[in-house]
Order: C-alpha cells, then sequence, then structure tokens
C-alpha cells in the first residue's frame, strides 16, 4: 500500500508516475483538469499517451528527474483538453520519491495568461482614452481662448490690410518714388506676418497630439522660456481684459528635465482658469504673477502662479483637483484641467499644490531638481534595460546649455550609462556631496562658475574621479595646465560626435584604473 | 471579452425564476439578479457552458448580496458547476438547496458517457443511484461518488 492517497487531499492535479512513465495514481483533480473521469484514466497507460496530440510532454524535464533526483518546473506548456477545444496552460513540477517513482504537479495557469492578456488590452485602451482626454482638454483651452487669440490675430492683419493700402494709392498716384514709405509699410506688413505666423504655430505646437513615445519623453529645458511661451499663448487674452501679468523669474537659467508640451498644458490651463475668475469677477486692477524660485533647501524647482481674485472658496478646495469638478455652468468647462494638470506633474515626480493665500488663488508646482530627476529616470531606464548594477558607471555632465545636455542625454540613453545632467555648478556641487559618480564631464566656460573653479571645488571635497572638459579647439592649452594641478584627464572638443565621447569617457576611466 | 452571460429573470408573486445562460467569469456581471427582492430565487444553471476561479470569485459576491432570509435553489446544474461547488467553500450558502443536478454516467455498450439529470434526494449515502439507458442496460456512475456528492453536506435543513 501507498501513501498517494494523502495526494487526495490537494487542490493541485496531482498525478505518481513510475520510470517508464505509467500513471501508478491520479487525484481527484487530475480527472477535472484533463476532463476525463476515473474509469477513462485507467486505461490509460502512460502520460505520454494523454499527452499525444494534446500538447508537449516536457520529456527532457522527466529524463532528468529520473537520472538526478530532485524537483525540477517545466516551461508554460499549452494543453488540449479533451474533445472539447478547451485551452488551458499549465505549468508541471516533477519531484522525484523516496519509492524511486516521480511526483508530476500540475499547476493550471490558464486563468491568469487570460487575465494579463486581458490587462494589457485595457490597459492599452485606457491610454488611448486619456490621450484622447488631454487632446480634448487642450481642445477645449484653445476654444476658451479663441476669442483673444483671434482678436490678436485681428491687430496685425489690420495694419498689414492698412499698409497694403498705402503702397496701392502710392502706385495708383505715381508716388513710388517716396521710397522710405514704402520700405516702412513693406517692414509692418512682413511683422505683421511674422506675428500672425507665430500665433499660428504656437496653437498648432500647443495641439499637436504626442505619440506614445513622445508622451513619455524628457529634455532639458529653460524653464523661463516655458513660462514665456504659456503667457504668449494666454496674452492675448488677458490683454483683452487689461489684466496686468507680473513676471518674477529670480534666475534666469534655470533649467528643468520635463515634457515641454505637458508643461505647458499645466501652465495655460492655470492661466487660463485665473483669467476665467478674475474676469468673471470683475476684479479692479486684475493681476496675475507668475514667479519660478530655486528652492535649494529641499533640492525643488517652483513655479507659482497666483491672482489677486475671489480665492477658491474653503468648500471647492479639497474637490478642485478632482476629475469632472467644476464651478462654472454645463458647457463651459470640462472639469478636468486641474486633475489632468495633476496627473502631469505627478507623472514628473512633482506635486501640484493650492497654497494657503490671504488674496486670490495661488497655485504651485514643484519639481524635484534636474539632477534628481535626471538621476532617477536614468537608473529607471538602466534597470528596465535589466542592465546589472555592476555594469553601470555614473556620469556627470555639468552645462549651462540645455541643447548640449540633451545631446549628452541622448548620446547616454543605449550605452548602460546613468547620467546626472546639471546646469548650475553650485548645484552640481551639492548633489556631488551625496551621489558618488565614475566620471565628471564640465564645460569649460559657464557663467557663476567656471569649469576650472568648479573643479577645483570638487576636489576640495575629495572626490578623486576623472574629470573631463567640454570646450572649443582654442582652449586646447588648458589641459596641459590643469591636468597635474586637478588630475583632469582629457578634453572634449565641439564639435564633438557619440565615438568621440564615449572614447573619452572609457580612455578616462581605463587610466583611472590603471592608476 | 468574453462570451456575455444573459440572464433571464421571470417573476410571479413569491419567487423568481431566473435562467442563466453562458459563462460565468470575470465579467459576468450579476446586477439584474440583485435588483430583484424575493423570497425565493430559483436559479436554473442548465445552460452555464463554463466557471472559471474568477467567475466563482464574482458569484460568491453577488450570493452574499442576496439577503438571508431569501432561499435559493438551484436546478438543472451541470457537472462543471457542480466541480465548482465541491471545490470553494461559500459557494453555497447554509440555508440553500440544491434540486437538481446533472451526473456523469458511462454506458459500457456503447463507450458513452451520457450526462443524467438527479434529484438530490435521490442521493442516499453518497450512495449514486441506478440508472438505466433506453434499452433497460444499467449504467456505470462515472466518477468518485463520496467527491462528486460532497456538495450535498453543505446545504442546510
Amino acid at each position: 500500500m501507498n501513501n498517494y492517497t494523502l495526494y487526495d487531499t490537494l487542490f493541485n492535479a496531482v498525478t505518481v508516475l513510475d520510470t517508464k512513465g505509467k500513471i501508478l495514481y491520479s487525484n481527484h483533480y487530475f480527472s477535472i483538469l484533463f476532463k476525463m473521469s476515473p474509469r477513462v484514466i485507467k486505461k490509460i497507460n502512460t502520460i505520454f499517451e494523454l499527452f499525444n496530440g494534446k500538447g508537449e510532454f516536457p520529456n527532457a524535464i522527466f529524463e532528468r528527474v529520473i537520472n538526478e533526483p530532485g524537483s525540477y518546473v517545466s516551461e508554460e506548456i499549452e494543453l488540449q483538453i479533451n474533445e472539447l477545444d478547451t485551452q488551458c496552460t499549465v505549468v508541471i513540477k516533477f519531484t522525484s520519491l523516496e519509492d524511486k517513482n516521480i511526483l508530476v504537479c500540475f499547476n493550471d495557469i490558464s486563468i491568469e495568461t487570460k487575465l494579463h492578456s486581458k490587462y494589457r488590452t485595457q490597459l492599452s485602451e485606457l491610454k488611448n482614452s486619456h490621450l484622447q482626454i488631454l487632446q480634448a482638454d487642450k481642445l477645449a483651452t484653445i476654444g476658451e481662448l479663441s476669442a483673444g487669440i483671434s482678436h490678436e490675430i485681428s491687430n496685425p492683419l489690420t495694419i498689414a490690410a492698412g499698409n497694403i493700402e498705402i503702397i496701392e494709392v502710392l502706385i495708383l498716384e505715381e508716388k513710388l518714388k517716396n521710397e522710405d514709405l514704402i520700405k516702412d509699410s513693406i517692414r509692418d506688413v512682413v511683422e505683421s506676418h511674422n506675428r500672425i505666423t507665430s500665433i499660428i504655430l504656437n496653437m498648432k505646437s500647443f495641439l499637436r497630439q504626442q505619440t506614445e513615445e513622445e508622451e513619455e519623453e524628457r529634455e532639458y529645458c529653460n524653464l523661463e522660456e516655458v513660462i514665456l511661451d504659456s503667457i504668449k499663448f494666454t496674452n492675448p487674452s488677458f490683454k483683452k481684459h487689461n489684466i496686468k501679468i507680473v513676471q518674477n523669474f529670480s534666475k534666469k537659467d534655470i533649467v528643468a528635465l520635463i515634457n515641454r508640451t505637458k508643461i505647458l498644458q499645466v501652465l495655460v490651463n492655470l492661466l487660463s482658469n485665473a483669467l476665467d475668475i478674475l474676469v468673471e469677477y470683475k476684479i479692479k486692477d486684475p493681476k496675475l504673477e507668475i514667479e519660478i524660485v530655486r528652492n535649494r533647501d529641499d533640492n525643488l524647482l517652483e513655479i507659482r502662479v497666483a491672482d489677486n481674485g475671489p480665492g477658491i472658496p474653503t468648500q471647492d478646495k479639497s474637490e478642485i483637483f478632482k476629475s469632472f469638478f467644476t464651478t462654472k455652468a454645463i458647457g463651459e468647462g470640462t472639469g478636468l484641467g486641474l486633475s489632468i494638470a495633476t496627473q502631469i506633474i505627478e507623472a514628473h515626480q512633482g506635486v501640484l499644490l493650492l497654497e494657503k493665500t490671504n488674496i486670490g488663488a495661488s497655485f504651485l508646482i514643484q519639481l524635484p531638481s534636474i539632477e534628481i530627476q535626471s538621476y532617477t529616470q536614468s537608473e529607471i531606464m538602466q534597470r528596465a534595460r535589466t542592465v546589472s548594477k555592476n555594469d553601470t558607471i555614473k556620469i556627470m555632465v555639468l552645462d549651462n546649455e540645455v541643447k548640449i545636455l540633451n545631446i549628452f542625454n541622448k548620446i547616454f540613453e543605449n550605452e548602460g550609462i546613468i547620467f546626472l545632467g546639471s546646469a548650475n555648478g553650485y548645484d552640481a556641487l551639492e548633489v556631488l556631496e551625496n551621489i558618488n559618480v565614475d566620471l565628471i564631464i564640465t564645460d569649460y566656460i559657464m557663467p557663476h562658475l567656471s569649469g576650472l573653479e568648479f573643479s577645483k571645488k570638487v576636489r576640495e571635497l575629495d572626490i578623486n574621479c576623472p574629470i573631463l572638459y567640454l570646450s572649443t579647439e582654442s582652449n586646447k592649452g588648458i589641459l596641459n595646465r590643469d591636468r597635474d594641478e586637478l588630475g583632469i584627464e582629457g578634453i572634449i572638443l565641439k564639435p564633438f560626435s557619440k565615438e568621440g565621447v564615449l572614447k573619452a569617457i572609457y580612455q578616462a576611466l581605463k587610466n583611472k584604473k590603471e592608476l | 471579452m468574453s462570451e456575455v452571460l444573459k440572464i433571464e429573470t421571470i417573476l410571479s408573486d413569491d419567487e423568481v425564476n431566473i435562467n442563466i445562460i453562458g459563462q460565468i467569469d470575470e465579467d459576468s456581471n450579476f446586477s439584474k439578479i440583485l435588483e430583484i427582492s424575493k423570497n425565493i430565487y430559483i436559479l436554473n444553471l442548465q445552460e452555464v457552458t463554463l466557471i472559471n476561479s474568477c467567475g466563482v470569485r464574482e458569484w460568491i459576491n453577488f450570493i452574499e448580496k442576496i439577503p438571508k432570509n431569501s432561499k435559493i435553489i438551484y436546478t438543472n446544474v451541470p457537472q462543471i458547476v457542480v466541480e465548482q461547488m465541491n471545490m470553494v467553500k461559500g459557494f453555497l450558502r447554509n440555508n440553500d438547496e440544491i434540486a437538481a443536478f446533472y451526473a456523469p454516467y458511462y454506458n459500457e455498450t456503447s463507450d458513452r458517457i451520457v450526462s443524467i439529470l438527479l434529484k438530490t434526494n435521490q442521493i442516499i449515502d453518497e450512495k449514486a443511484p441506478t440508472m438505466k439507458d433506453d434499452t433497460g442496460e444499467e449504467l456505470e456512475f462515472d466518477a468518485i461518488e463520496a467527491q462528486y456528492f460532497n456538495f450535498i453536506k453543505q446545504q442546510g435543513s
């Protein structure tokens, strides 16, 4: 008598085979899995007969468990059950028993497989719906701003029309020798045309639906430029209602790592909301203030949008960020603006807050500094590529020009390199005090703190990783001067190629290793 | 999306007859039944074609919302549902009843399995009743009795 009856209590389908594959025992759930009664199973001699035509029996694992006693698990196997055309997915575990027979346990994962596939499909549909909602929100915003935009376009159109009339009159009266007047008129027409083109291009760029890849992209941007673009967009409407926009940018060179289009959407949304409130309540001397602050203490970039309107009623404060909440009349607002804005900022690892104020409403966007953002994003990307932690190298690039940072971002994307970008030497030094890097690349000529001064301060912090300068041919001579004193390993000359950059990096790292 | 579950209801004074048709799975929606309030629910499962573990979860969630003092009577329960009833605690509530269910029998002469509708009160001491085919030949019960009739113990009086 064997102990196999213990397996009757298991919920998994279980069978015991001898080394020839003969079925010695099977439990009730084995019968249910294969949709065969015990009577039918008794007639089947071997497990191979059972699998014949139904699926691929993992022979290699069966042989292995016979020759090397232990426990082994198969890959997922598709099984055709009976004549019912029912497909199921199983994982099979083989275990050698003391009596030399083989315990075979079937784990039916059909449900998990089906749900996973369903989940992927529904997630994809959800993503598409989300993109459509974002687009709908943009269109709604354009709709709300259209009165101001068309007013803004009609002004240069009027100017252009007027100047063309002047030229027509001059032609009719044969006064074409009045060159100055003609040149002035033509210049005004061209300027009007450029202004209209700029407004239209702005709108097109705002409305363009991003692809799924673009949705995920981040680039280094000058934050002041992004805010000015958002003001450009909404300015016609503000001007129309004599609303003053005060720009308070304490520093001019604050760089953020963002999806430019999406942050623009958030800013336009906030400005548009403020505009609506100031107009609706007919505020005397209506004003909107936009501020950018580099919060060093918390390693944050902050953007504040504050108006002098009536403020948010207390009962609405906890509701305004929720989807479909709106205080506007039906048909006048989707109620999605702030909830979409929140999602966008949270996707940037930031926060969108309503601040406590005595006057009006003040919204604060907080984003992590570019050093933290670039490090986090880069690390996530490398992990997604399942690059081993030991294989990755961390490189900091310091350059005040955003386009250079974006170029390096692209260069390092597929190279297993964790990239920390920085646009300010003092911010970079703060980060280096807490994060070890394998190599630093610094621009040589920068405002506030030059590459030389920065490198000196790095060495004062006892950071001995290789440093490469980034500069032009004319500064090549500085390398000899700084090599001995500061341990500068080399210089990457602009314009540079990806191959040139990587070669310089790996050479510098190799030299360091050999020391 | 799986085959949509269809629910047909026929109301009378104190009870509702409900036909459940199709697959009971993660997409099943039983809200139509929950909108009805009766003392007796007669659930006909004749045309249930599939029930998986997600469907069982949906089923239990739904059953728990039917008032405890209402009675559910199951009828024409197919084998696939009997198997789930035997496996899953909570599938049947204490005072619910299974009036009739299908059981597999085997005809040795024709080598065919037939599904025969049995009344629960035909099962005595977990023994399958003797059944014969049209020719009078005795059929063999084609499952393990103790395991197949296990659900009967879960029924209340």
